[in-house]
């Protein structure tokens, strides 16, 4: 066995399904003071989501852009924000709690499977880094 | 195209309305990422392209068909 399979999963960039997978808090602490720099929300979430649409931010980690695309649909609106990773989305529900939205329906599930969404219902997904 | 990805595509066409648009990028290229050129042109075949980055950037924003 290497190195890399006795990792834990957990600490794996890939689960047992073959997802990638980068633990929440890598994914809070080290990236996020980063993203304003190299992913500024004018580029993938202003343009596209307008007041009230309904949007789905796919492999959307703790909510950065979920965040942004909340304020953007308003209280008309509705976000879902799916993550593979459960931390993350319970992560993403404090963080909307504490900020007041409550368009946000976040689940942790493969975004192979949206059965929760109706089919022609979103008008704009944002899959950032999701492939 | 890996079976899952498959499926995530097919969703997003699913929920998708009619005149709606997404924004899909890669995580990372590859090796780190799992997708290579052919799969994200066959990936972006499948969609309507509006605007796309260029050979180093894997971004686009696309339509339904």
């Amino acid at each position: 066995m290497t190195a890399r399979e006795k990792l834990k999963p957990e600490h794996s960039l890939k689960t047992k399904q073959g997802h990638r997978h980068i633990p929440w808090n890598i994914s809070l602490s080290i990236l996020g003071p980063f993203r304003k720099i190299f992913e500024p929300s004018q580029r993938f979430v202003e343009p596209y989501a307008k007041k009230g649409q309904v949007v789905a931010d796919l492999g959307c980690r703790t909510g950065y852009n979920t965040l942004i695309l909340a304020e953007s649909v308003g209280s008309e609106g509705k976000v879902y924000a799916v993550d593979l990773d459960k931390k993350c989305i319970q992560t993403l529900e404090k963080e909307a709690d504490k900020a007041g939205y409550k368009n946000i329906e976040a689940h942790a599930t493969s975004a192979a499977d949206l059965s929760f969404i109706k089919d022609k219902s979103v008008d704009f997904i944002l899959a950032n880094g999701l492939l | 195209m890996n079976a899952d990805r498959q499926l995530a595509v097919n969703e997003m066409k699913r929920i998708l309305k009619p005149d709606g648009q997404a924004y899909l990028s890669l995580g990372a290229p590859r090796p780190l990422g799992y997708v290579d050129k052919a799969e994200w042109e066959q990936t972006l075949a499948g969609f309507r392209v509006e605007r796309r980055g260029g050979s180093f950037e894997k971004w686009a924003v696309v339509f339904l068909k």
